[in-house]
């Protein structure tokens, strides 16, 4: 929801190491980071934080998976990949290595995937290798020509 | 009617058995009842004390320092009254620790911490964080500390919790062994 950034970030986890030379806390061990009705989960998550708080969250699982509703009206939008890294300011998450997103009943694939959590927007990229992972997207027909 | 002698007698007899039972009844103030134990000697105490530990290579290792130190011989350890400990930081900076009291074995191999243990983490800047916990045992010498207490850490208005902890303080380096939780509020 438009409201999920202004809410606080919650993390659970089974260990953490904090760094406190360089600002990166390591989570890992069922991590489940919440902030609204985002979810963030993964084996091993980097929070990153300065004096202003935190900046980035980098999540690696197999898959990391996150998920989050758009609007009240609109269902759960999923996203699964190897490695998630949500630039908190942005309100930005980039998908890469097996990248998928579902929103809706629709689907896209690609080498790297950019959500944009303000607008609900998906940007799929392929990888710049010929024999690399294309762009791929499943679009269902709407029904009622909405 | 009765002689003088037998008067005389029979007085004597009145007032010895009040004597003689308050005698026997009433113990003997002179020894300690068993039931107390015999009280813990200390051999000496210092008031005020601060007590500085230096690296090999001439730094400060830590410097302890307490209004009342006590120590026993038969335990070979000294009792600290409300001690505090400054850490060195990797970055220059000192930890600060405090507890309610302390205990340091005459090995000097550690610190016990315990009661209101407090670790404030005095950044050169941004945010202070302050940790506390119930027991922490600060082994000097390995600029280490560990409890298996359940911890609480303070940063602004973010909040982390977990059980137990291990801290590295010339790495600036914290592990939270289990059930972390943390609460970080978005500017």
């Amino acid at each position: 929801l438009p409201e999920d950034r202004e809410q606080p970030i919650r993390i659970s986890a089974d260990h953490a190491s904090m760094n406190e030379l360089t600002g990166v806390t390591v989570y890992t061990g069922n991590v489940e980071i919440v902030q609204g009705t985002m979810v963030i989960r993964g084996a091993r998550v980097e929070l990153h934080r300065n004096d202003a708080g935190v900046q980035r969250i980098i999540s690696t699982g197999s898959p990391a998976q996150f998920q989050q509703k758009p609007s009240q009206e609109q269902p759960l939008t999923k996203a699964y990949g190897k490695r998630m890294d949500y630039r908190v300011a942005q309100q930005e998450v980039t998908i890469t290595e097996s990248a998928r997103v579902d929103q809706e009943r629709d689907t896209f694939t690609g080498e790297r995937i950019v959500y944009n959590m303000e607008k609900s927007l998906v940007n799929a990229y392929g990888s710049d290798k010929d024999s690399g992972q294309r762009v791929q997207m499943v679009i269902q027909p709407k029904s009622g020509g909405n | 009617m009765l002689s003088q002698r037998q008067r005389l007698l029979i007085a004597a007899v009145l007032i010895a058995a009040p004597l003689l039972w308050w005698g026997l009844v009433t113990p003997d103030q002179s020894e300690p009842s068993s039931a107390a134990g015999p009280v813990e000697q200390v051999d000496f105490f210092i008031r005020n004390a601060e007590i500085t530990r230096w690296q090999d290579d001439g730094s400060i290792g830590q410097v302890l320092t307490t209004p009342l130190m006590r120590h026993y011989p038969a335990r070979e350890e000294m009792h600290l009254s409300t001690p505090e400990v400054q850490m060195p930081r990797g970055d220059g900076g000192f930890y600060l620790l405090n507890a309610d009291e302390g205990t340091l074995p005459d090995s000097q191999e550690q610190i016990l911490l315990a009661g209101n243990v407090q670790l404030h983490d005095n950044p050169t800047a941004g945010p202070g964080a302050l940790m506390t916990t119930d027991r922490m045992t600060l082994y000097p010498p390995r600029d280490y500390a560990h409890t298996d207490d359940p911890v609480q850490m303070l940063r602004g208005t973010d909040t982390t919790s977990a059980v137990g902890m291990d801290l590295f303080f010339d790495q600036q380096r914290i592990e939270l062994l289990s059930n972390v939780k943390g609460e970080y509020h978005v500017q």
